[in-house]
């Protein structure tokens, strides 16, 4: 028996993915924040009571074991990291205060993001490069010596940053002043901005290096966990969910943990990816919609996009991560009402303690959750199996309350409630479309998370996508990722030179950089045979600061080619009246990613199709369809539905965790890979 | 009034709709400054003109495409249809901020019916005139300036009128650039008059047309009720805004009375021969914004924010410039020092007001004018000619917060979190032909106070790989600066130096065209910053101790300035007080002295109220919070039983820094900046106070 698992740990919960090729079983353990293991192994035993062998037994047949984790984000999000001391060039030491004046609204105030590292622990260095990497002011070891002693010794600085202008150019200064540290304290971590991101824009470059060494202990309890699993008979290296979608080792990530800071998501996404492709929806918006927020990513040709920089608490920094875009707004949203005496939702959110008032642990404010419920959309009795009791009449109270302010009776602030959320949510998924220029006809939507196929659907609808797409492993889907993703190395180098390109140098750039990437994946166990390599060329007019990232093969880069590929990507996003025929354009950063095929879980399979196209609801449920209508809805078992049924709007598909609403005007079905598709009518009238 | 669950849902929709509007401007334009740096606005107005709602990051600018909407429908108004295209960039007629802010206005049809506009702006790189970017102090008419267009269709019932872009293109630098750009704008506009239509199809015109009246009559409404939260009365505040020996008065006087703002300029000195001018569109534009976020900041802001004051200006003046005045950056310079005088007199108006919620906000105004952006052109790094406009000097200090200090080289320290980025030190080098040796916040005092002011920007760069380049100074604030409140402090100045190759450095003054700069020279840029607030011995002697720990001052500064001697608690409580008594022994005597009196203690029986920053007006009497002594009896201004001392701070030689001191205590409890010569800059005459009766 060969066993591929995937496990993600969350905060509340660990969820673990299990699969043999044939069949795939999952399970969910509460995770404990001081010991990732316990949740881990729990869900492990509960895989191993499903298939009736022991923990050990599971672990000894695992031939994979893929691992999204939030040890990174924890650090970050809780603030508690190393005492990181910055050494820059010098004239520069203000430059991460000053944080590009990005501001943030505070009640009205501007005020500025966080920062971890206070101004006495930026030291600058009396040394200077210049655009063309010629050295202007050479480094002095001994003044590096001097520094760090001092930031150790006077700061209690435990990891260094170190980031000097055009390093990306010329790493040697950053290099003799890593080498100073190292070899008189062997034991703190270093962090080199060229060696991490070797790219133009300092600032970015400089905060990547400093939130590395930030949380450069995040990864102890992994180490541990990595441990244990060993003890117990585990076979083959953890594998790492990182924030670009694919996996590394724990070896790999100690080098740059900052990788792993929004590992939870990227697994979400190349998950999301992947159903859509099986389901045969290549391009699709996924949309994670949880209590608190609506992330959504784009998935184009099956791939989840990834942006070259993100977002870290506020910190704008290098990271290749996939591209999610947040808006606060979920299930937990409260409803409020606004001093003009309008009825607002979120961003606010009632998040998991106390949570929407229905679950009776104290909360007051009806939140979007309380609402679908007295609504109708979820069945009170069989929320979470049945295994929690909700409390309809607080949320009825709680609905009734805030609509006196209006003169609303509870059902009309309910139905209000749901209406501005499906708005406010709207608004992120609209957001993509427009920044992204894409097409909504030709894409579908991917909706997970606990308010994903309530809200998704509609949504949908109004906003012209062709279909929406609920996975049967929504539930579990980061887990999923992790047990799927392919080993992922990715390397860049930049060119900046004018098109078209005058020598080979590009390619010998190129080339140089699959040998790093080859030797990457050899030491991460990759066979020859399971390596695979892909180009990516950004390239942008002169000047211009957004780039656009484009897949190439070598032989693009000669003649014109690249001017080629740049005109017919920028045109086909921009609109033909978009080029400028004259603007001299550039290759500014040429990247390799290796990727190391490895043996994955599979979807679920198939069960053997129905004979008809109908099938009976279970049962009918009174829902408010309108503010004053109550309607008979039919309701089915999603677990029931085979491929060939057609299920027709309005309806209702429940199952242990998820509703699924299936608005007027569209049709339900079964999918490859178990995932049901809700298209709408395309002739209809909205 | 439509029902409020729909009204909620279509202000989603609209501001979703203008966002999409802004995004699709940044994704289809090439100009850095749109496409990166994202200078550009997208707004949605009814079918007058009042604005609803707008999108992208120069919220500054939403309310200036009222004036062209107004100005199409005056001079079109018969013969609008849909598939017009309108574009303007003329401040003199319909325009935005300047002639480079170029506008593209549609109008929205449904069924025939007009029901709204969509005006979408952008910085344009040139607009042509006599210089590459259209940025000329020299030029004395607006002729020199740039290429002005009213309100002229580019598309006619949709189709191109190629004549139009004909003579755009003839009278530009880098048309092709500048082309495609205004193509990005027209393509927000489409976008976003799509989704309208959209709507008006879903919920019908009639009730999208109730909407959008009940979303403006909310905001005003909410807006006027903080409004009556404010002391009726006057007050008043004036400052200067100076080319290089010259000064011009930019005066405001607040009236507050019956739920409405009355911003008066009436005042302010005549028109100029600089580019500097400004209009009443645009002050309204830049003080609706301001006070909406002052007073308004939870509030949607739509033309119900601008419906509650009112701005006055005298044609013929600087505020309200006529042809042909050169009019280059109505809204910079003298059009922010407007808007900041302006939020002075409120912020006077908030501390007179026991009741008002925007004591929360209380702040300095914003320091914009005191933004020096300079341009150079010269041979680039590829060896052909460039020109660029470099905003680093623009990065000036934020005014303080009545709670707080805020943060450095941005000038506002209210509002949404719009700002404009600053470039990588990497990227400037490699596009232009310049090595800068050191960027940070400003080293010393900046506006000093219990809290204190942001720094300006502090950078030094030098001329590398070119032959040598011109540069365009375009400055302000070099000698008057922005005065501080509640006994802040008044800010730093701007200064602007060149370092010859031997290493003597000249200063420059700050309104210059075509200084020559040569390969090894260097650009000293220190930028301005607003003021602070409340007494320097006032703050927290351990926030003294972090700014010296920060490097952000010297322990000299420390100790002269705020009486702290860093690690030294009692040395500094000694210092502290040594020092206020040195002051009341320095100062001069009060106008009119007043000490308690039988009688004065019985014209001053009342309920308490606040009058100023630390001060209160029992009965007919105002009083110091701090000492209990008596400061003036009504209707006397409170300043009138304050000891005075002059030239309390180093300044400019016609620039006279008066303290005004708590007789009790000699704390300082207003700092005024004013010309020499001139009488009290600030006054705070709330009807309660001027009409209070002795008992």
């Amino acid at each position: 028996m060969n066993l591929v698992i995937g496990v993600d740990v969350g905060g509340t919960f660990t969820d673990v993915v299990c699969s043999d090729g044939e069949s795939t079983w999952r399970a969910k353990f509460p995770t404990n924040p001081q010991r990732f293991a316990d949740g881990v192994l729990g869900g492990i035993g509960r895989i191993g009571e499903q298939i009736d062998a022991s923990p050990e037994q599971v672990i000894a047949n695992t031939v994979r074991f893929g691992l999204g984790t939030t040890a990174v984000t924890n650090v970050l999000a809780t603030r508690k990291g190393r005492n990181v001391g910055v050494l820059t060039t010098q004239g520069f030491e203000d430059e991460l205060h000053t944080a590009r004046n990005k501001r943030i609204g505070e009640h009205g105030w501007l005020m500025k993001p966080w920062n971890p590292v206070p101004r006495p622990r930026i030291r600058g260095m009396a040394e200077r490069i210049d655009r063309n990497g010629d050295v202007i002011s050479p480094i002095d070891p001994e003044e590096v010596r001097a520094a760090a002693k001092e930031l150790i010794e006077r700061e209690g600085v435990d990891a260094f940053a170190i980031s000097f202008l055009w390093s990306f150019k010329n790493g040697a200064h950053e290099k003799t002043a890593a080498e100073v540290i190292k070899s008189t304290w062997p034991d703190l971590p270093v962090f080199c901005g060229s060696e991490l991101h070797p790219i133009m824009r300092e600032y970015e470059r400089t905060t990547l290096a400093m939130l590395n060494a930030f949380t450069a202990g995040a990864l102890d309890g992994v180490e541990e966990l990595e441990n244990t699993l060993i003890e117990m008979g585990l076979k083959v290296p953890l594998m790492l969910l990182h924030s670009g979608g694919g996996t590394m080792s724990s070896a790999e990530a100690r080098r740059t943990p900052m990788a792993l800071a929004s590992s939870g998501p990227a697994a979400g996404a190349t998950a999301a990816a992947e159903v859509a492709m099986v389901a045969g929806i290549p391009d699709a918006l996924c949309c994670d919609m949880g209590g608190t927020s609506v992330d959504v990513a784009v998935v184009r040709s099956g791939y989840a996009e990834r942006s070259q920089r993100i977002e870290i608490e506020g910190i704008t920094t290098a990271l290749a991560a996939v591209d999610v875009e947040s808006i606060g707004s979920g299930g937990g949203s409260i409803a409020w009402i606004d001093s003009r005496g309008l009825l607002r939702v979120g961003p606010i959110s009632a998040r998991a303690n106390p949570g929407p008032v229905c679950y009776g642990r104290g909360g007051t404010q009806p939140t979007v959750t309380d609402a679908m419920i007295l609504l109708g959309y979820i069945d009170p009795a069989a929320f979470m199996g049945g295994k929690m009791k909700l409390d309809v009449e607080g949320a009825r109270e709680a609905c009734a309350k805030l609509g006196e302010k209006l003169g609303y009776s509870a059902i009309e602030t309910a139905y209000g409630i749901r209406e501005i959320a499906l708005a406010e949510m709207g608004k992120a998924v609209r957001a993509r479309i427009s920044s992204g220029g894409l097409d909504p006809r030709q894409y579908g939507v991917i909706a997970f998370g606990g308010s994903g196929s309530l809200f998704a659907p509609p949504i949908a609808q109004e906003l012209g996508f062709a279909a929406c797409l609920t996975p049967r492993v929504a539930s579990v889907l980061s887990a999923y990722g992790a047990a799927t993703a392919d080993l992922r190395s990715e390397r860049m180098v930049p060119v900046d030179q004018s098109l078209p390109l005058s020598d080979g140098s590009a390619l010998d750039l190129l080339e140089r950089l699959i040998e790093t990437i080859r030797k990457e994946l050899e030491s991460q166990g990759v066979a020859e045979a399971d390596r695979r390599y892909s180009f990516e060329a950004d390239l942008r007019f002169r000047r211009q600061k957004s780039e656009l990232t484009v897949s190439i093969q070598k032989e693009d880069l000669q003649g014109d080619r690249l001017i080629e590929i740049f005109r017919r990507e920028y045109t086909a996003r921009n609109g033909a009246n978009s080029m400028a025929r004259n603007a001299p354009i550039e290759l500014s950063t040429l990247r390799v990613i290796g990727e190391g095929k490895s043996i994955r879980a599979s979807l679920p399979k198939d069960l053997p199709a129905a004979q008809t196209s109908h099938l009976e609801p279970d049962t009918h449920r009174l829902v408010w369809t309108t503010r004053n209508e109550q309607a008979s809805i039919p309701v089915y078992d999603m677990e029931k539905v085979r491929l060939n049924h057609a299920i027709q709007g309005p309806a209702l598909l429940d199952t242990v965790d998820t509703t699924l609403w299936v608005p007027a005007n569209s049709t339900v079905s079964l999918t490859q890979g178990q995932t049901l598709v809700t298209r709408f009518n395309a002739s209809q009238d909205r | 009034m439509i029902d409020p669950i729909v009204l909620e849902v279509i202000r989603c929709k609209l501001e979703a709709i203008a966002n999409d509007g802004a995004k699709n401007i940044k994704r289809t334009a090439v100009s850095p400054a749109v496409a990166d740096s994202g200078d550009c606005s997208c707004a949605i107005y009814d079918a007058s003109g009042a604005l609803l709602v707008g999108g992208g990051a120069i919220v500054i600018h939403f309310h200036t495409g009222s004036n062209g909407v107004e100005k199409i429908l005056e001079l079109h108004g018969d013969t609008l249809a849909p598939g017009d295209v309108f574009m303007v960039n003329d401040p003199y007629s319909g325009g935005g901020f300047h002639a480079q802010d170029v506008y593209v206005h549609m109008p929205i049809f449904a069924e025939d019916k007009l029901i709204g506009w969509v005006g979408c702006s952008a910085h344009m790189m040139d607009m042509g005139g006599s210089v590459l970017g259209s940025f000329s102090p020299d030029a004395t008419e607006c002729y020199q300036e740039a290429f002005r267009f009213p309100p002229v269709r580019i598309s006619r019932n949709g189709e191109e009128q190629g004549d139009i872009w004909a003579i755009l293109r003839n009278n530009i630098r880098l048309p092709d650039l500048v082309e495609i750009d205004i193509r990005s704008l027209i393509s927000g506009c489409y976008v976003t008059q799509q989704g309208i239509i959209k709507l008006a199809e879903e919920y019908g015109a009639d009730t999208l047309a109730e909407a959008s009246a009940d979303l403006i009559r909310l905001t005003e409404v909410e807006m006027r009720r903080r409004v009556e939260l404010l002391e009726e009365g006057e007050y008043s505040f004036v400052s200067w805004s100076e080319w290089t020996e010259e000064n011009f008065k930019v005066p405001c006087t607040l009236t507050v009375r019956d739920g409405k703002l009355t911003f008066d300029y009436t005042e302010a000195s005549p028109q100029s021969s600089h580019y500097f001018n400004s209009k009443p569109y645009v002050i309204t534009s830049l003080l609706g914004v301001q006070v909406g976020a002052t007073l308004g900041y939870d509030l949607p802001l739509n033309e119900g924010t601008f419906k509650i004051f009112e701005v006055l200006c005298r044609p013929g003046s600087l505020l309200d410039a006529q042809p042909p005045a050169p009019i280059g950056a109505p809204h910079l310079d003298v059009g922010m020092n407007a808007s900041e005088v302006g939020m002075h007199t409120l912020n006077l108006a908030i501390a007179a007001s026991p009741n008002s919620t925007a004591r929360a906000r209380m702040s300095g105004p914003s320091a914009g004018s005191g933004i020096t952006n300079h341009t150079l052109t010269g041979i680039g790094l590829n060896g052909k000619p460039d020109g660029w406009l470099m905003l680093d000097g623009g990065k000036v200090g934020t005014s303080a917060g009545h709670d707080r200090d805020p943060g450095d080289t941005f000038y506002e320290g209210l509002g949404n979190g719009a700002a404009t980025e600053l470039v990588d030190v990497e990227v400037v080098e490699s596009w232009y032909p310049i090595l800068i040796n050191r960027r940070g916040p400003r080293e010393g005092l900046n506006g000093a106070g219990m809290f204190r002011s942001g720094a300006g920007m502090s950078m030094e760069y030098v001329v590398r790989g070119t032959d040598g380049l011109s540069m365009t100074l375009m400055g302000n604030r070099e000698r008057v600066p922005i005065a501080g409140l509640g006994g802040g402090l008044p800010g730093a100045v701007t200064e602007f130096h060149i370092r010859r190759r031997d290493g003597s450095i000249d200063p420059l003054a700050c309104h210059q065209q075509g200084i020559p700069l040569k390969e090894g020279e260097g650009v000293l840029i220190d930028c301005a910053s607003g003021g602070g607030w409340g007494d320097p011995l006032d703050r927290e002697p351990a926030m003294v101790e972090a700014d010296v720990t920060d490097m952000r001052i010297s322990a000299e500064d420390a100790q002269a300035v705020y009486g702290v001697i860093v690690g030294d608690v009692r040395s500094t409580t000694e210092l502290r007080a040594q020092k206020l008594r040195e002051r009341l022994d320095r100062a001069q005597p009060a106008v009119k002295p007043l000490t308690w009196t039988a009688d004065l203690r019985l014209a001053a029986q009342g309920a308490p109220a606040p009058l100023y920053v630390g001060v209160e007006q029992h009965g007919a009497v105002a009083i110091s919070t701090r000492s209990g002594a008596p400061l003036a009896v009504s209707p006397d201004s409170w300043t009138d039983g304050c000891p005075t001392i002059e030239h309390f701070v180093e300044s400019s030689s016609d620039v006279n820094v008066v303290a005004y001191l708590d007789p009790g205590s000699g704390h300082l409890l207003a700092v005024d900046v004013r010309l020499e010569g001139a009488g009290r800059s600030f006054n705070t005459a709330p009807k309660r106070w001027t009409e209070a009766k002795a008992a």
